[in-house]
């Protein structure tokens, strides 16, 4: 305590020169917490995307992820009932989604462009949560006689003409390589958000399209799980119980996710080292600055007894005592930040590719601050050892005649 | 103050020139201070007393190849507990080389230095640090008291050093403070002290381990006469109180008067 009061006395030495490495200690933890809270806000909305889209595990015929079909439906599950039923009583296990992935031509009778259709269950729009935007109309119908719908992306809509409650038609190939023509209503519209998406895309009943295509396969099993954390491990246990299926966990289905990540761990990556350098330059200044300043007083502390080692002790407390103020004010300072973001509702703009704005969010941990404010204070530790330990080696009667 | 019976005080200690004449012949660096006669109770202390620093042709220069200075040459000294020691000399003489290396500061060239029964010549910097702090006080001619500390805390410093509890530290920084009579200023920085005040702060400083030896440089050489008298007052009522072995670096006369025994250098050597 006696040591801690003695280096709180000196930091409040040099009023100025402290301030300015405390100053950078904060702005440093509020730069690293502030762009890692949003690296981490951008990964986990990445993930839960990701995740949302395609399930966190996929399983699917053995050549599905492989090899591409020369007939629709080619490499479809036929026993995904059974499998559904199967994974559905795993714990972590929130739902199993059967979908058919098909394509071909959609058409208003005047004009006809390409579509990516998916056949789902009526389900899926409420149990996976928000993945998409619903511009006009409802989703799709749990209602078993309904007459066949779709749910048109808005692109897609915009291109034939379509509003909900119009009529347009769906071709394909069967799975037996026969042409075949579905009028369908349209229920809805939406967006995902990619304009080059949403030209494309339409949703449909799971039975609608498996009697498009002359089918009673599915194209994959998606399955959700409750916490995306647990994928990994879960991911594990069904490759053991496969039985020769394909599986995919959803990173391996999210190429933008990886992409994204791999340039945001570079960006802020270097951003961390140079704020590091930045404490690192600051505290060893401080501190080889104050060494000088105080050389008679190290040449007294030693006469009085004191080793070496405890007069780099010293400095070394001071600059920890001058990292903690930092690091905790930075915090402080970013948690009041990242409050601010949401007080405000500050919206980022549309990503590239992406034709939506969305609200900016930082994610903050205590773990990470943590860890934050460990790295920094080591590294102004580390600072003043290297300034400190030469001054606390210098000679007893050197230092005393020091003027 | 009554002499031990084992020591048999000389009839002809009285005459100043036999004094003298026994100083050098038993210690040939020894020259009793004229103008302050010992008793013979003072005598029988010094001679009864175990020497705290033994030198044996210590030397000791400063520079290099071309420019070699000697700033202490083969200076043999045997200083016993007790004992108020005025090194003096002209400056460059080497007496606050001389200090320094008994105040373990700084390291011999050549020579043997046993402080009490520790050879000093084999010890690391550790072991002189350890030394420092269990056996020697310092008190400087600037003070060089720590700014950012209150007296008392510049006082307590050197119990830190030791495993004392915040009490028994407090309890002796008082009583330090008390005897020093700086007990209303325990809270004041140094800088809020006059220069008087100050060095009784160093000195309490130097004191609080009651070492058994404290070396000190020019400690009255930034006061005024009355204030210096009475920081020499000090030093001797102390030394006397604890039996503490004084050698003090100094060409002030005022007090060069009151040792009780004065070291002259000249050129590093003694004289």
């Amino acid at each position: 305590m006696k040591w801690l009061k003695y280096a709180l006395q000196n930091v409040g030495r040099n009023k100025r020169r402290s301030s300015v490495t405390i100053l950078i200690t904060i702005v440093g933890t509020m730069a690293i917490l502030v762009s890692s809270g949003f690296v981490f806000f951008t990964y986990s909305s990445l993930e839960e995307t990701s995740a949302r889209r395609a399930g966190h595990v996929t399983l699917a015929h053995p050549d599905y992820f492989q090899k591409d079909e020369q007939m629709a439906m080619e490499f479809g599950l036929s026993n995904y009932e059974e499998l559904a039923e199967k994974w559905m009583t795993h714990p972590d296990v929130k739902v199993t989604l059967p979908r058919i992935n098909f394509s071909g031509m959609i058409t208003n009778g005047e004009k006809s462009v390409i579509y990516l259709g998916v056949g789902v269950l009526p389900k899926e729009m409420q149990v996976k949560g928000p993945f998409m935007t619903m511009h006009e109309g409802k989703v799709l119908s749990f209602e078993k006689d309904a007459e066949p719908h779709v749910m048109l992306a808005s692109g897609l809509a915009k291109s034939m003409g379509a509003s909900v409650g119009s009529y347009i038609t769906l071709l394909s190939t069967t799975s037996e390589g026969a042409l075949n023509a579905f009028d369908f209503k349209v229920r809805g519209i939406f967006s995902v958000g990619t304009p080059a998406i949403d030209k494309r895309l339409l949703y449909t009943n799971i039975e609608s399209a498996q009697e498009l295509l002359q089918t009673d396969k599915v194209s994959s099993l998606a399955i959700h799980l409750y916490e995306t954390e647990g994928t990994p491990k879960f991911y594990s246990e069904v490759i053991a119980q496969s039985d020769g299926l394909a599986v995919q966990p959803w990173w391996d289905n999210a190429p933008f996710y990886q992409k994204v990540k791999s340039l945001y761990n570079l960006i802020f990556g270097v951003m961390g080292v140079i704020i590091l350098v930045l404490v690192f330059f600051s505290v060893s200044n401080t501190v080889s600055m104050s060494v000088v300043e105080r050389t008679r007083e190290i040449g007294t502390l030693a006469a009085l007894g004191t080793t070496s080692g405890q007069i780099t002790r010293i400095f070394i407390l001071e600059a920890m005592v001058m990292g903690v103020i930092g690091t905790v004010i930075g915090m402080i300072v970013s948690m009041m930040f990242s409050g601010g973001v949401v007080l405000f509702d500050v919206h980022m703009p549309p990503p590239p590719g992406r034709s939506e704005s969305y609200p900016l969010r930082l994610e903050m941990s205590l773990a990470f601050f943590a860890a934050t404010s460990g790295v920094l204070i080591a590294s102004a530790v580390f600072a003043s050892w290297i300034a400190a330990r030469k001054g606390a080696k210098q000679s007893i009667v050197g230092a005393l005649a020091h003027v | 103050m009554n002499s031990p019976e084992h020591i048999k005080i000389p009839e002809q200690i009285d005459s100043p020139e036999r004094t003298t004449s026994l100083g050098r012949t038993n210690s040939p660096e020894y020259i009793k201070n004229p103008e302050r006669k010992e008793s013979n109770d003072q005598i029988t202390k010094r001679l009864n007393q175990k020497s705290v620093i033994r030198l044996k042709s210590i030397s000791k220069t400063y520079g290099n190849d071309n420019n070699r200075v000697k700033a202490v040459n083969n200076v043999s000294l045997q200083i016993n507990k007790g004992e108020f020691v005025a090194l003096a000399g002209p400056s460059g003489s080497g007496k606050s080389t001389l200090l320094n290396i008994c105040g373990l500061l700084d390291t011999v060239d050549q020579g043997e230095y046993h402080l009490n029964d520790i050879t000093i010549s084999s010890c690391d910097k550790n072991r002189l640090a350890e030394i420092r702090k269990k056996h020697i006080g310092f008190i400087f001619q600037s003070f060089n008291l720590i700014p950012v500390m209150t007296a008392a805390e510049n006082i307590e410093y050197p119990l830190w050093l030791f495993n004392y509890s915040k009490a028994e530290r407090q309890q002796k920084v008082d009583a330090v403070l008390e005897q020093v009579g700086l007990s209303q200023f325990a809270h004041q920085r140094p800088d809020q002290l006059s220069g008087g005040q100050r060095q009784r702060v160093a000195i309490a400083r130097a004191l609080i381990k009651k070492p058994e030896l404290i070396v000190a440089d020019e400690p009255t050489a930034n006061l005024d006469t009355k204030t210096a008298n009475q920081v020499i007052d000090l030093m001797h009522h102390l030394s006397d109180e604890y039996n503490t072995t004084f050698v003090v670096a100094t060409h002030d006369d005022r007090m060069i008067n009151r040792c009780e025994r004065i070291i002259r250098l000249e050129d590093g050597v003694l004289i």
